[in-house]
């Protein structure tokens, strides 16, 4: 049976904040589980203030999504922190040191920055200075966490990020990238434009990418680099970027126009089609451009509305969601691997589950 | 599983069932893990929000599991409240929050002074509403550990115990019914009156230590679970709380004698200044 985003309650609070003050308090209920295990709670508040219809909560509801800003509130706060701490870390390195993500629009102060739920940091250094600023936040006392050493290779020779660190105090873990999509699979895209285009934040020693990279990113990070499963809080974070960057009215023409040049016209598609479908969001038509074929968009609409939310309550994960997730997943390692190399390396880490050896 | 439902029954009697259509703070779920294990010594898992944040237990102890869990979770996500590790107790709606380290006798006292007839709001969280400051009842069965058992059963014969479950991670634990007023009275929050660092130590004389604010302040916060979280909001609901009611460190071995301590403390509406220093 497909899903009916329709009849999706959670879906329908993100999409008109409004409705809450028609939910009885068993759907209350339902939407506070969900949101809270799809990462959402926080930005549901964050709606409904917008939407000023916070005061409409009942207060049971209510008292759950305050607890939720409070812990968002909190972790921002260590977010900068330990940024500051990266920041004193890479001091020496004297290159660009880009923030990416949830790191980015705290530091940049969007808006919606407060009512993501910041779970790791990512930053993205020059290729050419990446082992050195790995060595300087080992120096500092960051955590290795990964020591397995075919693990360890596979990172570095087929992702665009170094094996995660874990922070001293053990609060985030840190992605280090020098690209933002990983190396196989696709035309490299070109990282010295990246930083080329990025802005230097006023005050400080740290750059973003530039609001149409940021964009980007997202929907390569969603579409290209994730296995979709239980991710509609990315796709809430792309359509949270729109909001602020097309305000600006160049900003759908030089969209595509980056879109193109960086060879990411088929993700940013997915991400526009999926944030109308699933978030319905009124966005301007991409005329075709990064458009699959058919059967593509027939199977990835499939799998994208099954696949990316969160899980429902107290009934389990229908079959057809478990197949989408499952083909998710497919997909996420076909994109990643060239198929020569992929099989091996599906073989190898499957067996070793089997034989109960340590796997990450 | 069956006998967490038998046992479940039990320290909860009291409490009434609540109907499906109302808003739920914590989904709990308690299950037999998939598998052969059934068969041989089931076991319980303790699930909440699709996750499972804890190995799994014998089924047979699963009521502490439960708790434990419940309690972990209130701990984690609550910050409605402000979450002192404290029990509370109140009498006329004036509460009294006993503030101490594992250990300190803080669930044993708490329970003794239930069983006096004060309304327990709750032996281990001294949740402080942001907004009003007042006290509000996380109601749960009173865990009791070790020798603390047999001392609070010994107190009256309609204490209503669950079963003892022996060499738990914490040792042997057992869990005390709230009383019926309690439970009754649990949706209304509490007025704090008097903060209590109760310690109990083998055949100390009672003694009374006066408190200051500032010192109090201290004691509180940083035995809270989510002061850090909750932020500068945490800091104006501890130090509010600190100026507004006397503060003693309680040093008692004998439970009666700590229990007509509060109750003279209690009483004095003279406050702070009469009581000996």
């Amino acid at each position: 049976m497909p899903p009916d985003l329709n009849e999706h309650n959670l879906l329908r609070v993100l999409r008109k904040p409004e409705s809450v003050t028609a939910l009885t308090l068993r759907e209350w209920d339902e939407v506070i589980r969900v949101a809270r295990q799809g990462r959402l709670l926080a930005m549901l508040r964050y709606r409904l203030e917008a939407a000023a219809v916070l005061p409409f909560v009942p207060p049971l509801p209510r008292g759950h999504l305050d607890a939720a800003g409070r812990l968002a509130r909190h972790r921002h706060q260590q977010l900068r922190w330990t940024l500051a701490g990266i920041e004193e870390s890479l001091r020496g390195l004297d290159c660009p040191i880009v923030l990416l993500k949830g790191a980015a629009y705290v530091m940049a102060d969007r808006s919606f920055a407060l009512a993501r739920m910041p779970a790791d940091i990512d930053i993205m250094v020059p290729r050419a200075a990446l082992d050195r600023a790995e060595q300087a936040l080992l120096d500092a006392g960051w955590i290795a966490q990964v020591t397995d050493p075919y693990d360890q290779r596979y990172y570095r020779e087929w992702s665009h990020e170094v094996p995660p660190l874990r922070s001293p105090d053990g609060l985030f873990e840190l992605d280090l990238h020098h690209t933002i999509t990983p190396p196989a699979g696709s035309p490299r895209l070109d990282a010295d434009s990246l930083f080329a285009q990025s802005i230097a934040l006023p005050g400080s020693p740290w750059r973003t990418l530039a609001s149409v990279d940021q964009v980007l990113h997202v929907a390569v990070h969603l579409f290209k680099g994730s296995e979709l499963s239980s991710r509609l809080h990315e796709l809430v974070d792309f359509e949270c970027l729109l909001d602020v960057a097309s305000r600006d009215p160049d900003f759908w023409p030089t969209l595509r126009t980056r879109a193109a040049e960086l060879g990411l016209t088929r993700p940013l598609w997915y991400a526009v089609r999926f944030t109308q479908r699933i978030l319905g969001k009124r966005l301007p038509r991409l005329s075709g451009e990064g458009s699959p074929g058919w059967p593509a968009r027939v199977s990835m609409h499939w799998i994208v509305t099954r696949a990316l939310l969160p899980d429902p309550i107290d009934c389990p994960v229908s079959l057809d969601t478990r197949i989408a997730r499952t083909l998710g997943a497919v997909r996420y390692h076909f994109l990643r691997l060239p198929t020569h190399q992929l099989l091996p390396h599906l073989l190898r880490k499957s067996l070793r589950r089997t034989l109960g050896l340590q796997a990450r | 599983v069956r006998e967490f439902t038998e046992h479940l029954r039990r320290v909860y009697a009291s409490f009434p069932m609540t109907p499906a259509s109302d808003f739920s703070d914590i989904h709990v779920d308690i299950r037999h893990p998939k598998g052969l294990r059934a068969l041989i010594r089931p076991q319980a898992v303790f699930a909440v929000d699709g996750t499972m944040p804890f190995e799994p237990y014998p089924a047979h102890s699963a009521m502490p599991l439960f708790e434990w869990g419940v309690n972990w979770y209130i701990a984690r996500r609550m910050n409605q409240y402000l979450l002192l590790h404290a029990g509370v107790v109140a009498d006329a709606g004036r509460g009294v929050v006993l503030a101490a380290l594992p250990g300190s006798g803080k669930s044993t006292l708490t329970a003794a002074l239930m069983l006096e007839g004060y309304r327990l709001l709750s032996d281990e969280f001294g949740a402080v509403d942001l907004a009003s400051g007042s006290l509000a009842s996380v109601l749960k069965p009173v865990a009791l550990k070790n020798e603390s058992i047999a001392i609070i059963r010994a107190l009256s014969p309609h204490a209503c115990f669950g079963p003892t479950f022996p060499n738990t991670r914490k040792g042997d634990v057992a869990h005390l019914a709230p009383s019926e007023p309690s439970v009754l009275l649990r949706t209304q929050a509490a007025r704090p009156a008097l903060i209590l660092f109760p310690k109990y130590e083998r055949s100390a004389p009672l003694s009374l230590r006066l408190v200051t604010p500032a010192q109090a302040f201290a004691r509180l916060a940083f035995n809270s679970f989510n002061y850090q979280t909750l932020g500068f909001e945490a800091f104006h609901a501890v130090s509010d709380l600190a100026n507004a009611c006397p503060a003693f460190e309680l040093g008692y071995s004998g439970l009666d004698e700590a229990i007509g301590a509060i109750r003279r403390l209690l009483a004095d509406e003279a406050g702070p200044a009469a009581l000996p220093a």
